[in-house]
């Protein structure tokens, strides 16, 4: 399943790179995700929690990041699983920079294919919107993280965040609401389509 | 000797009641789940999350480490103790219970573990390692049977299993002097039976002499025990296999292989009896048993009067990942393929194609509910470009009263029917023109009601040829499929019946304490019945095809007539008159016309304890068995071209359903729904009410909710009742039953079989009431279940056209 989300910061895209180099940092801006490990040689041991009403599903993996700093762009790959569904989920990420005039936009395409007991509880449109709001959710938050104070680009790559924000595990309630809406929304726009 | 047709009897016919309520309703049944063994351990199944994978690597260590856990095995493992499900297919397609290096479905089971509960053991399943590495899925049978297509199983040359054209009587010849040629593409989904008790098994293996005892509620540990005993790698001498009550079958529970091979490999690791009991996500996902999943192209060749000539069908069926009962779910088709029209001639091209999905097995219908859907669905299309009433099309077409035995040109034997009768019968039930009134009327209010018509068979009592006949060398060419009952009468008088199949939802217990009951004149409650488990020496099919009403009433009437027999030969001994002048009626062995009588008490005394008092040579006691054989089993030609007579008891039913399309929402109501069958003599109009009923709405569930739904990637997104939907009371209307009754020349009392009935026939009728329904749209209904979606895309595309 395909996701994608494009959007502006008001910042330079020097300093957005900045920022996305530094794997820990991002993953703070990732609602639901957790950095467990760093392994070296751009490999991570993480995991990504997600509530759904009742049932919670936590995905513990490996994911590596590479980067190409030339364009401005990198993927990320990883694979997970959550041992009490026995679900599967594999995930590649690319995104990519570009320089406009209001700042930089940021586009982020991922790719998720989920297997087992996740994939068939969760209906494609609720993952997919699940999804999409989970990006939507990154994009917030990196801009907030972007907004504050800037520290100077080194002490952002070594030092950590400069900004806390609250590790939250995606909330279900939330997101099951926002995902309700955009279902009906899609339904709307498909019988008002159709006509 | 058959029993006379119309002649008066005492208990057959009569709504005798139930005998398994009391035990059932009052929670004394012994289910599966109520085995209690000392000792014993309970099993949780790791299922694969992805549709295809190699398993690269599989660690069940850490699982052992767990708390209560008494043993982990992966499919590796189990190696060492089982051998893989017994399949019936020629074809080198094997299947093991527990996945050894490769999954080929979603949900396929990777490991097992026993605990000392359910709990403990489902949560050691989490701490099993499986590093899978995923293989492209082939979700779409076209794209499996590609020629460069990743195969499924290494032993085949590709994904078709099997493929095979048939020809029966002068197809290009009929097809020739036809008028007009009905052509249609129709879609019939898998399903499965959603029994409300899953599968499982109790499996107990006592190391110290190699035996082995297994509670179940399988069915045909006594037809084929030492294909049981293969599998278990246990000698069938040593293997007991003893039926618990199932709750619910429909035809899913048949030769059970995963559950009772998971139980048994982890009872022989701990050498202590375990118990695995599938879930609801187990059975939905991998039971046994699904149903078909064609894709039909067909044509019908019809004369310029509306005559049907004859019928070509081209058959793609997705079979899943395995083939365990071959293609016996075409076999089955290949019973009634014509329906119950005069059709000189039929091809039947058939391809099986497997597939990363859980696999076909049988299901009420058996395959034969797709082909009664498709050719009703010809019928009235026929009508449809021929203008001539849907009705009319179908007189113009049966197969007439004094016609019977007709065969068929696959071969198979229709026994006897007046389906112009039922049709009658029907039409008139449902008050046709109130109905078409009342569509006019609501028509003008932009409402659309559908009425529907369906003239379907329902053919009973499978001949065990059918599941081999397509093979020209076939693994296992059974000819036999008996079953047996054994009726004592012990010194007292006291009868007890034991009966060689499992109770599985049907009225065993009843039928044959009503049969016995009519055949000594005594009252049905003072027999009791009871299952043989597979010790006894039975030879018994057991349920499916429904077949049981024809095969235990013939074999209680077979016991009873021995022992009626011996009876006689006592009493003439002791009345000092020949065996001709007595009868046995009322309980008594009497004389014809009065003078003399002996109670069955009495001389069943005798017969146990006084040996003075018997004719000499005669044996003490009063006990018979009796294997009654399939009324009419002839074996198919060398060709092909004639696959003998295998499913020869033929019922015939014609529904009349009233439905409501709303074409805003795609929602459709099945508003009232009219029924009248003919499935020969009626035993006890009760339980055969119960069968219609139950099988028509599950029928309503095939026509309008029930759908196995994978998506590309081979996912299960039907994995839980909340996707597979399964009709309800607000679905299932009030139904009105009727019976015409047309004995069978073949079997004891002229009974037929009735117990897929309902199923095979609603939806035929239910697809050509929402036809009907949206007329005005002029849509064609090809596929089921008629989702609100499909039903908003018929009107779409009848808007477009």
């Amino acid at each position: 399943m395909k996701v994608g989300e494009r959007f502006v910061v008001a910042q330079a895209a020097d300093e957005v790179w900045t920022l996305l180099r530094n794997v820990p940092q991002v993953v703070q801006c990732l609602p639901g995700a957790e950095l467990l490990e760093s392994l070296g040689e751009d490999r991570y041991r993480g995991r990504v929690t997600v509530r759904l009403g009742p049932v919670t599903t936590a995905f513990e993996g490996e994911a590596t990041v590479r980067n190409d700093a030339a364009a401005r762009a990198g993927r990320i790959q990883g694979r997970g699983v959550d041992r009490k569904s026995g679900s599967r989920g594999s995930i590649e990420v690319d995104y990519g920079l570009a320089e406009i005039p209001q700042g930089t936009e940021v586009q982020v395409d991922a790719d998720i294919v989920l297997s087992g007991p996740a994939a068939q509880f969760g209906r494609p449109g609720l993952v997919r919107e699940l999804s999409a709001r989970i990006l939507r959710d990154f994009a917030g938050n990196l801009e907030a993280r972007l907004a504050a104070p800037s520290p100077t680009s080194g002490e952002a790559a070594s030092a950590g965040p400069a900004v806390v924000l609250p590790h939250r595990e995606l909330r279900g309630f939330s997101l099951l609401w926002s995902s309700v809406i955009a279902l009906l929304r899609g339904f709307f726009a498909s019988i008002f389509g159709r006509s | 000797m058959n029993t006379r047709p119309g002649q008066q009897h005492r208990w057959v016919g009569r709504s005798v009641r139930r005998k398994e309520d009391a035990k059932i309703l009052t929670g004394r049944g012994i289910y599966v789940d109520d085995v209690r063994v000392p000792g014993i351990l309970h099993a949780a199944v790791l299922r694969s999350p992805y549709a295809h994978a190699r398993i690269a690597a599989i660690d069940v260590a850490p699982a052992r480490q767990m708390p209560g856990v008494v043993a982990a095995l992966s499919g590796r493992d189990a190696e060492a103790y089982v051998n893989p499900a017994a399949a019936f297919c020629a074809e080198p397609v094997r299947q093991d219970a527990i996945a050894v290096d490769r999954v080929r479905f979603c949900g396929e089971a990777v490991a097992v573990v026993a605990a000392t509960s359910r709990h403990a053991a489902e949560d050691a399943c989490q701490r099993i390692d499986v590093e899978y590495e995923p293989l492209p899925v082939l979700a779409d049978p076209f794209a499996a049977r590609e020629p460069g297509a990743p195969r499924l199983h290494e032993g085949l040359a590709s994904n078709v299993a099997f493929e095979r054209k048939l020809r029966f009587g002068d197809v290009d010849a009929d097809f020739a002097r036809a008028a007009h040629v009905i052509r249609g593409r129709f879609r019939w989904h898998r399903m499965s039976a959603q029994p409300l008790e899953t599968a499982g098994a109790v499996a107990s293996f006592e190391p110290a002499d190699g035996s082995m005892t297994v509670w179940s509620n399988t069915n045909m540990y006594n037809f084929v025990p030492f294909v049981f005993a293969d599998m278990l790698r246990v000698p069938t001498h040593k293997l007991r296999m003893v039926p618990c009550l199932a709750g619910g079958s429909f035809g899913s529970k048949h030769l059970l292989s995963k559950c009772i091979l998971i139980a048994a490999a982890l009872s022989k690791a701990t050498g202590r009896p375990v118990k695995f009991l599938e879930d609801r996500v187990d059975n939905l996902s991998a039971n046994d048993n699904l149903g078909p999943d064609r894709f039909y192209e067909a044509e019908l060749a019809v004369s310029e009067q509306g005559e049907f000539l004859s019928l070509r069908l081209r058959i793609t069926d997705d079979y899943g990942a395995y083939f365990r009962f071959a293609h016996g779910q075409h076999g089955n088709a290949l019973s009634q393929p014509v329906g119950p029209y005069r059709i000189a001639s039929l091809e039947y091209d058939v391809a099986c194609v497997l597939t990363n999905k859980d696999q076909q097995g049988f299901f009420r219908g058996a395959g034969s509910d797709p082909g009664n859907f498709v050719i009703e669905r010809l019928a009235d299309a026929a009508a449809a470009e021929l203008g001539i009433d849907r009705v009319e099309i179908r007189r113009r077409n049966f197969i007439q009263p004094d016609e019977f035995p007709y065969r068929i040109p696959t071969g198979n034997i229709y026994d006897s029917g007046d389906y112009e009768r039922v049709l009658d019968l029907a039409l008139q039930e449902a008050d046709i023109e109130h109905w078409r009134r009342e569509q006019e009327r609501l028509r003008a209010e932009g409402r659309y009601l559908g009425i529907g018509l369906a003239s379907c068979q329902e053919r009973s009592t499978y001949a065990a040829t059918e599941w081999w006949f397509l093979y020209d060398k076939p693994p296992l060419p059974l000819t036999s499929t008996p079953e047996s009952v054994r009726l004592a009468i012990d010194a007292t008088g006291g009868f007890l019946a034991t009966i060689g199949c499992p109770f599985w939802g049907q009225s065993s217990e009843t039928l044959v304490a009503q049969v016995v009951a009519e055949e000594f004149g005594i009252d049905p409650d003072q027999v009791s019945v009871e299952h043989a488990d597979s010790r006894a020496g039975f030879i018994s099919a057991g349920p499916g095809g429904s077949r049981l009403t024809v095969m235990l009433t013939g074999a209680t009437v077979g016991a009873s007539r021995k022992l009626k027999d011996k009876l006689i030969r006592i009493a003439a001994h002791i009345m000092e008159l020949p065996a001709d002048a007595l009868e046995v009626a009322e309980g008594k062995v009497r004389r014809r016309g009065g003078g003399g009588e002996l109670s069955i008490a009495a001389l069943a005394m005798k017969a146990h304890l006084f040996q003075l008092d018997l004719p000499e040579g005669e044996e003490a006691g009063l006990c018979a068995t009796h294997t009654y054989a399939h009324p009419l089993t002839t074996p198919p030609n060398e060709d092909r071209t004639d696959l003998g007579a295998f499913y020869p008891i033929v019922s015939h039913a014609c529904h009349i359903p009233i439905v409501e399309v709303d074409p805003e929402t795609g929602h459709i109501e099945v508003l009232k729904y009219f029924a009248v069958h003919d499935s020969g003599t009626v035993m006890n109009p009760r339980l055969l009410e119960g069968q219609v009923v139950g099988g028509i709405a599950q029928g309503i569930g095939a026509a309008l909710l029930e759908e196995y739904v994978y998506d590309e990637e081979g996912q299960l997104l039907s994995s839980s009742w909340g996707e597979y939907l399964l009709p309800s009371i607000h679905e299932v209307p009030d139904i009105v039953v009727r019976h015409h009754e047309t004995p069978s020349p073949f079997t004891e009392y002229g009974v037929k079989g009735a117990g897929e009935g309902g199923r095979l026939v609603a939806p035929a009728a239910l697809a050509s009431a929402i036809e009907d329904a949206l007329a005005p749209f002029g849509a064609r209904v090809s596929e089921l279940p008629m989702t609100p979606e499909r039903v908003l895309a018929l009107i779409r595309d009848g808007a477009n056209r």
